[in-house]
């Protein structure tokens, strides 16, 4: 293809070997025309090169980081990127995005995507300098916490500006959902990319570049910048979300409890009277001392938190309730440590989370007993013990060795019922930062999700009817007209019904998705709503890539990467059935508090599954149809589902 | 010959006098970059707009301005060439490629004359000025006096303020944040009268 100039995309994709020590490069273009970039292009990668079947730890599998034809360029929140998968959780496709820098610095080294395949003999880390690719020694620093781990690769290579992701002893021990990690904060966090990524042996992947991301449109293209942090900062939620008190650590989530929206402990419900109303507000106010946030981003979701004598990083979004509502502790301060623990070993807060309040579960009712715990007492909200047990399950000693497996798997082991107490949808925990039982299209969305959560699927209409929500009323009332017109339908903006959500989460999954390939922050798309302008979106890719990335055509490549991920899941044995719910939703109502009496009906929720399938072009076992996959230009894909048996044979 | 000598005398006097008066005019409609670092999240979108309109690509390494982060602190905050009155890069170039407009103040690098020898960067004492392979030594030039980083700094963490008024803005701004602190403290002790 000799050096043509691309634009956007750097054209390479970067793979490496660490059974054969083996570096190449392939052109991004076998993949980009159809996947575009980022979660699309590792999706088909992913789907070419798993057996299914296979073992996520198994050496062949892939590990892929991708990034977007935006990301790394002037374009606003365009700092992310996606890693995709075999989860080691649930044995299907994920992908999971990581913030902070990393991602625009693969690019400025001149490369799109990123394919670690094979397992080194020996710790080791890649390091990635422009064209100079070398695989390091990581021997002298295996057993490092995460940002440890970043400063001494800095020191090493004597640059202070290479960026790296790690993992922590987590990753290194196999824990099933440790996390990778990049800078104070920002992690891949769901799914277990750090078990991945450490059953590889590899410690980290560090990478420098001066080269350029070239442009097709320069002028325009600046200008299309120029009104996309202007179209940001003039979102009405702009100042709520991005001042120290506010963001995703601050009052948006004092509200959410307020709402008793967001998940406490497990069979309990959302009602928490001990909780303190503003108390995080409050914390943040008190200790916060900035926002911060990932590459080209106005909003900086983050707050960085100066905690005398216990540590200074940012935190916010799941990690705030993980240590609050799901282990049932109404002090920040002490959730504030659990969150620092965590992000040194590498490990997942929300799966953490889930499995420690597992234990709790399973220790209140006599299930585990105090020989279990090495004499750990599991109360509710005790932190001191969830500390404990943190430690336990990144160092898998003890009961941390069956935890670290992750609730599906630990309460097999575990047995006597406690398959009762182990919240997950497909092995991956349920997420408790919001409670499902009042939300029914989130009850559809966290069942029906790709990987097995509410993430890519979820639209928030439906909390615009939630007493108490945080919006100004002429906000809620412009959200409700344009929602309605969006989805055809009032329903979409109620929480209590049933009909509509399914369209709503097809629909959401296409705009995320569509968000996804082209590297932009699905903050975007979610609670303050920043960016949510198509036509802004289309105006960057275009005058940014030269290809006519439309929104037509971002939509194609969106229905063909979601139909690939469910191919992958289907191909592994995922079935209608594997979209569902802990029983306990369907079986207990919320006991007190607003949202008392709530529940998800099963009839009324296989109905929305049904909805859903039918909007995604999905029969009703949810497998896409043979027309679709055809139009998609699937065709391999089709055969692959005809082997399985999902698609019949033609006669 | 007396009445033109008078001529010229009268012209050289009324030309120096318009021109230093012009040049005190001009002097007074220079501006300057102004970095607030409070404001600075680090998130250098500055680098890209900077990179995109001067060399229509995007890569921080050809930017004239660029970020400094400190991670632990969460403190970030710019460097850039603020466009000394008495520039030590341009008394130390070997090859005078270094030069500054009476005007506007800016000081500009002449890529055709420039060596790439980096006596520039090496004595600068904030690192104004940059260095890249094939474009040598480069530095801000307020982008002909509308600069994109100011456009496009979205926490305002870059003005572009008159020279002369720089002073009070940043007393002003200064003294805002001790009042609030005193404020606060006053608050806290309930001294504050409410």
């Amino acid at each position: 293809m000799g050096e043509m100039k691309v634009f956007g995309w750097t054209g390479k994709i970067l793979r490496i070997d660490l059974s054969k020590k083996k570096v190449s490069t392939e052109p991004t273009w076998n993949y980009a025309e159809e996947f575009v970039g980022s979660r699309g292009v590792n999706a088909r990668i992913l789907y070419n090169e798993t057996r299914p079947g296979s073992d996520p730890f198994d050496p062949d599998s892939r590990l892929i980081l991708g990034t977007g034809p935006l990301t790394g360029t002037a374009a606003p929140m365009s700092g992310r990127v996606t890693m995709t998968a075999k989860s080691p959780l649930t044995s299907l496709y994920a992908d999971s995005g990581i913030g902070g820098f990393w991602g625009p610095e693969l690019k400025f080294a001149g490369y799109d995507n990123l394919v670690i395949q094979g397992r080194s003999d020996s710790p080791v880390y890649v390091w990635i300098n422009n064209d100079d690719i070398e695989i390091r020694k990581a021997d002298h620093f295996w057993g490092k916490g995460c940002r440890e781990t970043e400063k001494i690769i800095n020191q090493e290579l004597g640059d202070p500006e290479v960026k790296s992701v790690t993992i922590g002893l987590a990753g290194e021990n196999l824990v099933r959902y440790a996390n990778v990690r990049t800078m104070l904060k920002h992690a891949a966090g769901r799914c277990g990319m750090g078990a991945v990524m450490g059953s590889k042996r590899l410690k980290a992947v560090a990478v420098r570049g001066t080269k350029s991301i070239n442009i097709a449109k320069p002028e325009e293209f600046l200008e299309y910048v120029e009104k996309s942090i202007a179209a940001i900062k003039s979102s009405p939620s702009y100042e709520y979300w991005c001042n120290v008190g506010g963001g995703l650590a601050g009052r948006p989530t004092d509200i959410t409890f307020d709402m008793e929206l967001a998940g406490v402990g497990f069979v309990n419900g959302p009602a928490w009277p001990e909780y303190k109303r503003n108390s995080l507000t409050e914390f943040n106010l008190k200790y916060g001392t900035a926002m911060v946030g990932c590459f080209n981003c106005p909003v900086n979701c983050l707050t960085h938190i100066k905690l005398p004598s216990v540590g200074s990083q940012p935190w916010g979004c799941a990690p705030v309730v993980d240590f609050m509502g799901r282990i049932m502790n109404p002090d920040p301060k002490k959730a504030f440590e659990c969150v620092i623990l965590c992000d040194h070993y590498g490990i997942d807060t929300t799966s953490t989370a889930v499995n420690v309040f597992f234990a709790m579960d399973c220790y209140k009712r006599g299930i585990i007993t105090k020989k279990d715990t090495d004499g750990l007492e599991l109360e509710y909200g005790d932190v001191d013990a969830t500390k404990e047990l943190i430690h336990k399950i990144a160092r898998r000693e003890g009961i941390g060795d069956i935890l670290a497996e992750g609730v599906l798997r630990a309460s097999k082991k575990i047995g006597k019922n406690s398959e009762l107490f182990a919240p997950h949808v497909k092995g991956l925990e349920v997420y408790g930062g919001i409670a499902i039982r009042p939300l029914k299209g989130y009850a559809l969305a966290t069942a029906i999700g790709p990987r097995g959560d509410h993430t890519r699927s979820w639209n928030e209409a439906e909390t615009l009817d939630v007493p108490g929500n945080f919006l100004p009323a002429k906000m809620l009332k412009e959200a409700r007209v344009h929602w309605t017109r969006v989805f055809g339908t009032e329903k979409a903006c109620c929480h209590n019904e049933y009909e509509g959500k399914g369209s709503a989460s097809a629909w959401q999954e296409f705009r995320i998705a569509m968000l996804d390939c082209i590297g932009m922050c699905k903050f975007g798309l979610w609670s303050g709503s920043f960016l949510t302008d198509e036509e802004l979106y289309t105006g960057l890719c275009i005058t940014a890539t030269g290809v006519d990335l439309d929104e037509r055509a971002r939509y194609e490549a969106a229905e063909r990467v979601l139909n690939l991920e469910k191919a992958f899941n289907l191909r592994e044995g995922a079935t209608r059935n594997h979209d569902n719910l802990p029983d306990k939703y369907f079986s207990t109502p919320i006991a007190a508090g607003l949202h008392a009496g709530g529940l998800i009906e099963r009839e009324r929720f296989e109905k929305m599954k049904d909805e859903y399938y039918a909007a995604k072009g999905w029969d009703a076992n949810g497998v896409p149809t043979l027309e679709k996959l055809v139009k998609l230009r699937l065709q391999d894909v089709a055969d692959d589902l005809k082997k399985s048996g999902h698609l019949k044979k033609e006669p | 010959m007396k009445s033109r000598l008078k001529n010229s005398a009268r012209k050289l006097y009324v030309n120096l006098h318009v021109k230093r008066h012009l040049s005190a005019e001009r002097v007074l409609l220079r501006k300057a970059l102004v970095l607030d670092s409070e404001k600075c999240s680090g998130c250098r979108i500055c680098e890209g707009v900077c990179s995109l309109f001067h060399e229509k690509e995007i890569n921080p390494e050809k930017s004239r301005i660029r970020v400094i982060r400190s991670e632990e602190d969460a403190a970030f905050m710019v460097a850039v060439c603020p466009q000394c009155d008495t520039p030590i890069c341009l008394e130390v170039c070997p090859t005078k490629a270094i030069s500054k407009d009476e005007s506007t103040g800016v000081v500009t690098v002449n890529h055709e004359a420039c060596l790439g020898c980096k006596l520039c960067v090496y004595v600068c004492p904030i690192g104004g000025m940059s260095f890249y392979t094939d474009m040598r030594a480069f530095k801000c030039d307020l982008c002909s006096g509308d600069p994109e980083c100011v456009k496009n700094c979205p926490r305002q963490a870059i003005e572009f303020i008159e020279c002369d008024k720089i002073g009070m803005a940043k007393k002003r701004a200064g003294i805002l944040k001790t009042s609030n602190m005193m404020r606060l403290v006053m608050e806290k002790s309930g001294e504050y009268g409410e």
